[in-house]
Parts: C-alpha cells; structure tokens; sequence
C-alpha cells in the first residue's frame, strides 16, 4: 500500500509547549483514517504541519513524497478542513464555494449543490450570521466536493445534530466509495465515527499513543473485572492501562492481547473477559499518560 | 497563473464587499461636496474663492485609504482563508501584489478620469473640487495619475507590512514596530527643538524645494521597500 | 447492530449469513455490494468488503466478476452444517452451566426444554 503521509521525529514547540512531540506517523493511500486525541492534544496542529500552514520546529514531514510547506504541487492535491477556519469578513458561503471550486481540480458542482440542499445552507447569509452547525457544513460541502487525493476533516461535525451527523457520515461513504481517497479525520467523538475508519491513530499531548488498524483493535486492548484481591494478582500479570474499583469489584483495562496461559489463570480468577471498546481504550490510554506526565513532575 | 487567478478569486470572491462599499463611501462624499457647492451656489458666494479653497479638499483620501484597509486584510483574515485553502505564501504574495496593482490602477483612473470632468465643467458647474487637489497634484492630468497611483499602492504595502509584522511577532512586534516611529518622531522634533530656528527654516526650505519627481521617488521607494519588507516577512508566515 | 464486541468484518459477515440462511438471499442470487452495505450500515467500505471476503474464503459467497457476489450454490447447507457443529458449544453448554448455577436437575432441564419446543 502506498504512503500518502509519513512524519519523522515531527516536533513543533511554542516556548516552553510542545504541540506536536518528537512524532512519528504514517497514512496509507485511500483508505478512511482516524486521528484521535482529547482537545489539546495536538491534532489541529498536526493537520496544520501536514499542510503547510505551520513550520516543524524539527523532523520531517513527507505529503505525497514531498515537503509540504511551500509546495504548491502537493498541497493542490489536498483539502483540508480546518476546526474554526477563519473566513474574510463579508464572506458568504457562496464565496467560499467560489474560491474552493477554482483551486480544487477535481471540484465537483453538481456534488456540492446537491449537498447544500442535504444540509439546507443558506449560501446567501454571511458566514458570521451562520450557527456552528452551519459552518461546519460549509468545511463538509468543500470537503466533500473538492473530491482531492488527499482531504484533512478536522473535528468535521461540531454543532451539528444528530440527523446532520448521520448525513455527513452517509454522503462521506457514498462520495468516498465512488472516488476513493486518502481521508484523515480527527475526533474526540470516538466511538460514533469508529465504524467509518480503517485506521486510528491516537495522539496525546503531541505524543503518539497508539496506531492500529480497526480490525485488530479487539486485540488492542481488554478489560477483566472480578473481586478486588483476584484483580490484584491478576494485574501482576498484565499491563494495565486503567484500574477502576467500585466496592469489593475491580475492573482493569489490559494493553495488549493477553497470552493463553494468562487467560487460563483470569478464568481460574473467575474473572469476567471482555474486549474494550475504542472509547474505552482510547481514554484508558490518555488517563494513563497523563497519570504518568503527573507522576514525573513529581519527582 | 491558474494559481495566481486562486489569490485573486480570494481577495475579489466578495464583490460587493471589495468594490460596492468603497464606491457607496465615494458617493456620499460626492453627495456632500454637490450640497456644498449647491449651499455655496445659492448663497451667491464667490465662486474663484470657493474654486481656490476647495484644492485643499480631503475628500480623494475617501479613495486612497481604501488602500490601507486592502492592505490590513491582506495579511489578516484573508491569508489564514487563504493558506487554509492550500495557497503557498509565495503564491499569496504575488497575487496580492497584482491585487494591489489592480485596486491602485482602478482608484487612479477613478481620479484622473473625475480631475478631468472637474476641469472641463469648471467645478462640475459649481466651482467644487475634490480631484483637482493638492492630495493628488493640480498639475497635469499624468503627474496625477503617477501620484495616485504610488500614493494607494504605497498605502497598500505599507499596511501589508505592518500586517506581516503582526503576523510574525503579534503585539510585541507592532510594540517594537510603535517603538521605533516613537524613537524617529522625537528625534525630528529633538532636532527642531536644540538646532536653531534659522537651520530648521533653512532645511524646510531645501525639503520644500524639492522638485515633484524627488518627492514621486521618496514615495517609490518606500513602497518597494515595504513590498520587499513584507514578501519575506510572509514566506516564513505562520495561521493565527 | 454495532454493538457486538467482535471485530466488526465479522459481525457483517454474520448478518448476510443469516440473511441466507432465512432466504432474503436464495442461492445463486446476488448479495449487496461493498459500497452498498458500506453505505447502508454506515461502516468503512474496506470493512464491509472484509466480511464478504471472508464469506468466500468460507465458500458461502462467490465472486463474479463485473457483476458482484453472489450466494454459492450449496451455501446454505453449508452453512447449517457449520453452525450445527458450533451450536452445543455456543448455546447448549452455557445453558446447562446456567442450569447448574440454579440447581436445575436433568429433568427439570429437558422439560424446560420440551415445554419451550412445544
């Protein structure tokens, strides 16, 4: 499979913060990847390295085998809807329709009107009158419509309401399975949009905390839960990720697939087995990141 | 070019906005200066006088500090809209530039085409001025059109600077760039107040001396230079 | 639907599965395509396309190119005779560890059972 992106060592530092941290990502051609992390965590401002907005403090980023930033050849390849883009004042949707169908080749019209009606934009309002619902509509419509090789949703569907959701979702598959190509989008709604991602990808604080395919995730991780002395033999045997403890009860979040003779042992436990869920992993990792960050300033 | 015509798209998508509003600004000015000229018209005052004192007009400035928000708003706004829609900042610069070009070659013929009616209707048959003016130059119909021109691209680049410098360094960089004017002005009026009087008058007199062209070069080239200051202040430009 | 903890290519081939097996697929008819169920259940097409491939790995599904997958001939016995052999592990024998956990004797089992069947 081809790489369409590939970052190393990628770190971009304001002062004293570090937004994106010594960071290390690949992302396959065509394929529906996932960017997850908590707000803050740095995905905005790794879409923005990866597009040529921002400057790397240091490594390398590769977008279609190139440098991005300054490179016109690779960034008319790509779209990339921005969380809290900022439009000229005066503008209109209409105008931004305008702009992004004179640079994205492959821009369709048709596409695009037929999605204004879908998410009922008023083209003609100005973009400061619009909900935040609507505006994220806007960056959906050029997502979609822009049909680039390569398309950047940030955080696609705040404000929008369930019914508007189950659209972008329906319109994001039916486009994408007739004109495959390459879609990051970054959420911190995890397990609505799991269904749609071949891949996700989980940063923290600019680190990278895990990247997987979806397929495999049933054995990205477990949870065991039994009497509290059985998770604590049980935990010698493990990485735990998350531990939590309701009376006598324990559950713990397991990394990893967890070896046969070990899972004989979790049964002699009377331990119940379950596979976690994405939003159970993914907050099981960043809880135990930042459990750790804590734990070394405190030294 | 294709992508030079993406920058221009940017800056010219809202019509109304770039064009419509400064010309509504231009026809209440306009309005204003007919009822002037109607009062002074009606109240029989002499229209020589009025012809004489109207060459110091500021209205044209309703025209020429158009540039100083196209300037602004280059660097503000529409370069995050821009570089968010996957323009390189080379390229935003050199369709910005043209922008400029454009904008400054419109607002010039407005000028000299209105300077050339005022004059051939004596004051639009009221003895009013408003583009005959010392603003632009009373002089021929070319020295006008040259001094517009550098007047609104001036303006243009200049805030397209001033907008890279915010843009690199925020508010500490307007700071600095505050501090520095602060620093010229009281050394010029330091100067004026030490030296003497008879020195300061002398010096006028040579600045006031100098010919149209030397002032149309001074002009020139602080608009080159701000063009240069701002070009490679944006390459290394950053979203906000 | 998605709610199952197994990976999800292979609770999509368990759904057309069973679609064959209570005759919304007849043998020798066509299934949907990848962007079809991708569409319909709101999943990445790469998965849906996963859970038909592993239909045909299985012999229940055959490709016909340029036309699509189509239900194999033979597919539902074979699916039967698959699910027949999974059945005592996956239901029988938790039932009757449940039983146990009750104190249920043979007995009183088969009649639970006998009485649910009639």
């Amino acid at each position: 499979m081809t790489t369409v992106i590939q970052t190393r060592n990628v770190s971009k530092r304001y002062k004293a913060v570090a937004a994106v941290d010594d960071l290390s990502i690949e992302f396959e051609e065509h394929r529906i990847h996932g960017l997850l992390g908590r707000n803050g965590a740095g995905k905005t401002t790794l879409m923005q390295l990866l597009t040529g907005q921002l400057f790397a403090t240091s490594g390398q980023i590769s977008v279609f085998g190139e440098e991005p930033v300054e490179n016109a050849d690779v960034l008319r390849r790509v779209c990339f809807i921005q969380e809290g883009q900022v439009y000229p004042d005066g503008f209109t949707p209409e105008h931004v329709l305008t702009v992004a169908r004179g640079i994205h080749a492959g821009w369709d019209e048709e596409t695009a009107r037929y999605l204004v009606d879908v998410f009922e934009l008023p083209t003609d309002r100005k973009i400061k009158k619009l909900s935040r619902g609507q505006l994220s509509a806007i960056g959906i419509i050029v997502g979609i419509a822009s049909r680039a090789e390569l398309t950047f949703f940030d955080e696609p569907y705040l404000g929008l309401d369930a019914v508007a959701r189950k659209n972008f979702y329906d319109e994001l598959l039916r486009d994408f399975s007739e004109h495959p190509r390459t879609i990051v989008i970054s959420s911190h709604h995890i397990d609505e949009i799991a269904p749609l991602l071949e891949t996700v990808t989980v940063i923290d604080s600019g680190k990278l905390m895990m990247r997987h395919e979806v397929e495999d995730l049933a054995d990205a991780a477990s949870s065991f839960s039994g009497t509290r002395a059985a998770i604590d033999e049980f935990a010698e045997y493990v990485d735990v990720l998350e531990r939590t403890d309701v009376g006598g009860l324990s559950t713990i979040v397991v990394r990893g697939t967890v070896p046969r003779p070990v899972l004989e042992r979790a049964s002699e436990l009377k331990l119940e087995r379950q596979p976690a869920s994405l939003q159970d992993l993914f907050v099981a990792l960043t809880e135990s990141a930042r459990h750790e960050r804590r734990a070394r300033q405190n030294v | 070019m294709q992508r030079t015509g993406n920058v221009l798209r940017v800056h010219f998508a809202d019509r109304k906005g770039t064009f419509l509003a400064p010309l509504i600004v231009l026809g209440i000015v306009v309005i204003v200066i007919g009822l002037i000229g109607a009062v002074a018209t009606a109240t029989g005052t002499d229209r020589e006088a009025l012809w004489e004192g109207m060459q110091y007009n500021g209205a044209v400035w309703a025209l020429l500090g158009m540039g100083i928000g196209i300037g602004f708003a280059t660097m503000g706004q529409h370069l995050s809209f821009a570089l968010g829609m996957g323009i390189t900042r080379r390229e935003w610069v050199i369709g910005s530039g043209l922008m400029f070009v454009i904008m400054a070659a419109s607002i010039t013929a407005i000028v000299v085409i209105g300077k050339i009616i005022e004059l051939a209707t004596s004051g639009w048959g009221m003895g009013v001025r408003m583009f005959d003016t010392v603003h632009t130059g009373t002089g021929p119909w070319w020295q006008t059109a040259i001094q517009t021109f550098l007047i609104a691209l001036a303006g243009m680049c200049f805030c397209a600077m001033i907008g890279s410098v915010w843009n690199r360094w925020g508010k500490t960089g307007l700071s600095w760039l505050g501090g520095v004017a602060l620093i010229l002005l009281v050394l010029v009026f330091g100067i004026g107040i030490i030296a003497p009087w008879e020195q300061v008058l002398r010096l006028l007199e040579t600045l006031m001396g100098f010919g149209w062209g030397v002032w149309m070069s001074v002009l020139a080239g602080s608009t080159v230079v701000s063009a240069i200051v701002w070009a490679i202040l944006t390459r290394r430009a950053e979203v906000r | 639907m998605i709610d199952d903890s197994r990976p999800l290519f292979m609770q999509i081939a368990d759904r057309i599965a069973e679609g064959i097996l209570d005759d919304t697929y007849p043998e020798d008819t066509a299934v949907p395509s990848t962007n079809e169920l991708a569409k319909h259940l709101r999943i990445n097409p790469a998965t849906a396309g996963k859970g038909l491939t592993l239909l045909v790995e299985q012999g229940v599904l055959v490709k016909r190119r340029g036309i699509g997958m189509f239900v194999a001939v033979g597919a539902r016995d074979l699916l039967v005779r698959d699910r027949s052999e999974s059945f005592a592990a996956e239901f029988i024998a938790p039932m009757i560890h449940a039983a146990k956990q009750l104190g249920l004797s043979r007995e009183e089992l088969i009649t639970a059972i006998e009485k649910e069947l009639s």
